[in-house]
């Protein structure tokens, strides 16, 4: 709870510097980071509705959800919105958590022409801005905490990717291994896939690229065996190249590919430069194969998180 | 176990699925006055192209998505993704390079890109919407409805496929049900089995829910009803608890949904089995009408009470829609209120999972879901769930 309580002064400063009053979020990664709250995982893309709210002048979080299972006990059961089939609802829930506040400037992390419009009814007098962009800045160096949240979930990564490496063999399928990764992220106690586990054997050459969730942080890894020797050694050299002050565009050729990683993916574009903090994944896709580490950005250079 | 994919009895056209659908999108443009629809939702780039990215959490989905641009005049979609080996050839649509919607260089790039005309979207990034605040668009929300309400039959053999290989899976994993064991563990066996038999992977967490016996006794609700789902943990299953179940998985981008309720050790007594007909009983009064004219007034009126409540939970409904999304029109018994329901009128290809909640307070409840796709005089069911363990055999 330590690390939310640090998210949510980290995005007031922020809303404060922006002039944003009140911050409307779809996202479940931006949800969790302001709110702590745990709800239930669902693949893929969903459109833009607000569930949940941050009152920049209160610090109020207020939430859609149903129940107070997995809700963070600082949020209080009155702060809980509950579902709706009806988007004008869940438009005048956001409204209902500003009351008694000023409203002029509304952030939000996605939007659609329904809510756009259900917005601008609710809050007539204000100005709808980007609260993607505040998040993704104010997400991007980590918090002590978040690093040990990051660290566990690459160890839950790491430890079912060994799964994999026991089971791989003659006559073993990619669909097999994949299941052994899910089925061991499973007995650690993980249910929450980064992504569906990416994995071809061909001839008895494996490549493996897996990643969980754990409490929402990211554990992305990646390897090819036998003969992974060469994407490694891309890896390295890109990794090498890391430390405060450079820009993501300079870690390795075009076959490298930096992303970055927190409450899931998180996105970086190669004029970022990276700060002490930051948490990378950082691989090589090419020839059939694939390597890649999950590393965190040090005063000095890298430190790499995962192992195998 | 072994990794031996299904057989499916019926049959499916992948290429017929592609082309009717999309032709279906094209005339449901003309029925709004729409030129242009872009889609950034992934289960709309599919039903429109085709197109399906890997699954992946929402942000990694978020980031990879595909994009996809289709026009009135029924030329081929463009499709903008950094995979086009997922784009089926079937439409001749015209593959570009993967727009990066989450900055503006990418949002500009796909403006630039777009016919003129009047423009609907299904949802925006900020930057996109910034770009294409001088265009107004329109919510796409009416011409993708329209188009997806009434399945084909393609459309309703993937369902039928994704049911077959979630069921499978669960049949083999009942063994695996019993004290001591956890949710999470349970989770791990069940994508592992979905993965071997073909899947592609899970939906959504698998929901494994321990009810307690009163709406008090559980967590806290903010509508007051019996709160469900809840996230899957560590704490292992004790004998005699009541699970409630919730899978999803997908084939060609269709969603199963599978729901059923375990008595962990399997001493199923004469109050589960009651709870077990009652359910039976809903889903027999609601099938009774269904049939193509029937509102969806109908069907919670023929619904009705059961221990004195209506017999589905307040946040949710008693059936919803299935297909490339898992819950999607039509909605029945939602808080859109009667009103609504009754505007519901039920025609062949559409889809309704019902999902009714017995619960007795006090004494725990009953819930499962039943598939069925309206026919011309009536229904088919997509799904196939057993309840012998509770002494019914249908």
């Amino acid at each position: 709870m330590a690390s939310t309580a640090e998210h949510q002064t980290r995005t007031r400063a922020a809303m404060a510097d922006a002039g944003v009053d009140v911050l409307l979020l779809g996202r479940e990664g931006n949800a969790r980071y302001v709110s702590g709250a745990n709800r239930l995982w669902l693949a893929g893309t969903r459109p833009f509705a607000p569930s949940c709210v941050l009152v920049g002048e209160t610090g109020a979080v207020h939430l859609l959800s149903v129940t107070d299972d997995g809700v963070p006990p600082e949020i209080p059961t009155a702060r809980l919105y509950p579902i709706s089939w009806n988007p004008l609802n869940l438009a005048a829930a956001a409204a209902a958590a500003t009351a008694g506040t000023t409203v002029r400037r509304v952030a939000v992390d996605g939007i659609s022409p329904l809510f756009a419009g259900l917005l601008h009814g609710v809050f007539p007098d204000a100005e709808l801005v980007d609260g993607e962009s505040l998040l993704r800045a104010v997400r991007r160096v980590k918090t002590r905490d978040d690093v040990s949240a990051i660290r566990a979930a690459v160890g839950v990564a790491d430890a079912a990717f060994q799964a994999v490496v026991a089971t791989a063999g003659p006559g073993v399928s990619a669909a097999t291994l994949a299941g052994v990764f899910a089925q061991r992220m499973g007995e650690l106690g993980v249910t929450t896939p980064a992504f569906a586990p990416v994995i071809t054997v061909a001839a008895d050459r494996v490549a493996a690229r897996v990643g969980v969730l754990l409490d929402g942080w990211a554990g992305i890894l990646a390897r090819t065996w036998p003969g992974g020797e060469p994407l490694a050694a891309a890896v390295a050299g890109a990794v090498g190249a890391v430390r405060p002050g450079v820009p993501v565009a300079e870690l390795g050729d075009d076959t490298v590919t930096v992303d970055g990683v927190g409450l899931g993916h998180e996105e970086l574009i190669g004029a970022d430069v990276l700060e002490a903090g930051m948490v990378l994944f950082v691989g090589v896709e090419r020839d059939g194969g694939c390597w890649g580490d999950t590393v965190l950005v040090t005063e000095t250079g890298a430190e790499v998180l995962t192992s195998g | 176990m072994s990794d031996q994919t299904l057989s499916f009895s019926g049959s499916l056209d992948r290429a017929r699925m592609v082309r009717e659908r999309h032709a279906r999108l094209v005339d449901a443009l003309a029925g709004e006055e729409l030129d242009v629809l872009v889609l950034l939702g992934q289960g709309n780039v599919n039903y429109a192209t085709g197109a399906r990215m890997p699954d992946a959490d929402q942000a990694q989905a978020l980031h990879h998505r595909a994009v996809a641009v289709v026009t009135a005049d029924g030329t081929p979609p463009v499709v903008f993704t950094s995979a086009p080996e997922r784009v089926p050839t079937d439409l001749g649509a015209d593959v570009r390079p993967r727009l990066d919607l989450e900055w503006e260089a990418g949002a500009a790039q796909l403006r630039d890109a777009l016919p003129p005309g009047r423009l609907a979207v299904d949802d925006l990034t900020v930057p996109l919407w910034q770009a294409l605040a001088d265009r107004d668009p329109q919510d796409a929300s009416g011409a993708l409805g329209a188009a997806k309400l009434c399945k084909t039959a393609d459309e309703l053999e993937c369902i039928r496929r994704a049911q077959a290989v979630n069921e499978a899976a669960i049949t083999e994993l009942e063994g695996a049900v019993a004290p001591g064991v956890t949710g999470t563990e349970l989770t791990g066996h069940f994508v592992r089995r979905i993965l071997e038999l073909g899947a592609s992977g899970s939906t959504v967490d698998p929901v494994w829910q321990v009810m307690a016996s009163s709406i008090a006794a559980g967590p806290f609700s903010a509508t007051g009803d019996l709160v469900f789902p809840t996230v899957t943990t560590q704490q292992p299953f004790q004998a005699g608890d009541v699970v409630f179940v919730d899978t999803g998985i997908h084939y060609e981008g269709y969603q199963s949904d599978y729901g059923h309720t375990w008595v962990v050790g399997g001493d199923i007594d004469a109050r589960h089995r009651e709870h077990c007909q009652r359910w039976l009983d809903t889903v027999d009064a609601v099938l009774e009408v269904t049939k193509p004219g029937a509102t969806g007034r109908d069907l919670t009126r023929a619904a009705g009470e059961v221990y004195g409540r209506r017999p589905w939970l307040a946040h949710l409904y008693l059936a919803h829609g299935t297909g490339t999304e898992s819950a999607e029109m039509p909605f029945v018994g939602t808080d859109l209120g009667e009103e609504f329901d009754a505007s519901i009128v039920l025609a062949p290809g559409m889809v309704l999972v019902l999902e009714p909640v017995i619960w007795d307070d006090g004494r725990s409840g009953f819930r499962s879901e039943h598939i069925i796709a309206v026919t011309d005089d009536g229904f088919d069911s997509l799904s196939h769930l057993r309840y012998e363990a509770y002494g019914v055999d249908r």
